[in-house]
């Protein structure tokens, strides 16, 4: 069966953002869409839902932060200014305001979900990735490994967030299976 | 080859099943028993009190990802909310802890014990999650609509805060399915992977349950929604 999209439209602005969802649901009525009005909820929205694409005004949002988020979101830029002076860094694709329907269903028929193509997964873990997954389900939080193993709270973020794409884990429970079957840690210590 | 785009109450139930026969977990949920012979699929239900239009909404969605917008006028909320009241119990009730207790057999062995403890770990925190997001649409949502379609609903609620925060819900099922398949190391065979083969029937099962509230359940509450404001 294939996997349609889930997608979040974050924008404070109810025309525009009810605007967007509408067009998303023409283009296929099978997306899934969420919708974040209140930009402070984006990030707990974003670690909760874990949309495909995040469709936001790069004057609210870094295309950049999406990494620090882990897995594999894709960010749509959408810009809301004819002259064209935001800057997209950061983010996978642009649509303006003033695209019109088929040039967006072009634009945004093309995603695909990251994880379906070969984004590092299926490697195996190196040999630092796999103290960190034996921390992690040992249950010791990104800064106890940071200070474990003499890193940055990034560095540990970056990490898991390799572990997560290699592995296509994304929960612990799901990580404390892997760590039990390669006999990374015992029962005892996951307990 | 099967080239049918739809079904209609004049196909024979017989004839549904045998072409479709996930068809038969929609069925006992609709409480259809089988037993048709040469009866159709308005006759069947008909006799087993089950309201027409909703019963091929429902086949159609699943199968064809079809919906008829003019049928759609038709459609019976409550006829719905019904149907989808007795999923939520097959699955809570009967469908996960039957896959559950699959599982248990199955993983681990008695070499690996500790691989079925973390198996089973996994899998009743999911359950647990599945069980919450059931129980919010019992407790808030069903009963909104059963009194909105009675016109006296709750005017704190809305049909939109549950599209807002009604989230995919065989994810993680997905995510133990990857798992094994990718990384257990233990003994398998035939009953193993009929384990396996279920979890694969079950989230696609759970995927359907939740589109179907998504795509047919919601926007037709948003109609009634918008019908009655005015």
């Amino acid at each position: 069966m294939k996997k349609f999209l889930s997608f979040t439209v974050a924008e404070p602005s109810d025309i525009i953002r009810e605007g967007m969802v509408a067009v998303l649901r023409k283009i296929n009525g099978d997306f899934r869409v969420f919708e974040v009005s209140d930009m402070e909820q984006l990030e707990n929205h974003l670690q909760m839902k874990r949309p495909d694409v995040l469709i936001v005004n790069p004057g609210f949002w870094a295309g950049e932060k999406a990494a620090s988020l882990g897995g594999d979101m894709l960010c749509v830029a959408l810009l809301t200014d004819l002259r064209d002076t935001q800057n997209t860094q950061g983010f996978d694709l642009s649509v303006s305001l003033y695209d019109d329907f088929e040039q967006l269903s072009e634009k945004l028929g093309r995603l695909k979900p990251t994880h379906q193509e070969d984004s590092g997964s299926g490697r195996t873990l190196s040999q630092r990735e796999v103290e960190i997954v034996s921390y992690v389900v040992k249950g010791y939080t990104n800064k106890q490994i940071a200070d474990k193993l003499c890193l940055s709270q990034h560095t540990v973020i970056t990490h898991r967030r390799n572990i997560a794409n290699k592995l296509q884990i994304h929960s612990s429970a799901g990580l404390t299976i892997y760590a039990i079957v390669n006999k990374l840690v015992t029962l005892e210590e996951v307990k | 080859m099967n080239t049918k785009t739809r079904y209609t109450e004049d196909d024979k139930m017989c004839s549904l099943v045998c072409e479709n026969h996930y068809m038969l977990f929609l069925l006992s949920r609709f409480g259809i028993p089988v037993g048709f012979g040469e009866a159709s699929v308005g006759e069947v239900c008909r006799k087993c009190k089950i309201d027409v239009p909703t019963f091929l909404a429902v086949v159609n969605l699943s199968l064809y990802g079809h919906i008829d917008h003019c049928a759609g006028k038709r459609l019976k909320p409550e006829e719905i909310v019904r149907y989808l009241h007795n999923s939520h119990e097959y699955f809570l009730n009967y469908r996960l802890p039957a896959l559950r207790s699959k599982l248990a057999e199955v993983i681990g062995g008695k070499e690996q014990r500790d691989v079925a403890v973390v198996v089973l770990r996994f899998f009743d925190e999911y359950a647990h999650e599945v069980k919450k997001h059931m129980d919010y649409e019992e407790k808030k949502v069903f009963p909104y609509i059963r009194a909105l379609v009675r016109g006296k609903a709750d005017p704190g609620y809305h049909i939109e805060i549950f599209r807002k925060q009604h989230n995919q819900i065989e994810s993680r099922l997905n995510e133990l399915r990857d798992i094994l398949l990718k990384y257990y190391a233990g003994k398998t065979g035939h009953e193993f992977n009929a384990a396996l083969f279920d979890i694969f029937t079950c989230a696609e099962d759970l995927r359907q349950h939740n589109t179907l509230e998504d795509v047919l359940l919601i926007p037709l509450i948003e109609r009634i929604e918008k019908e009655s404001a005015r």
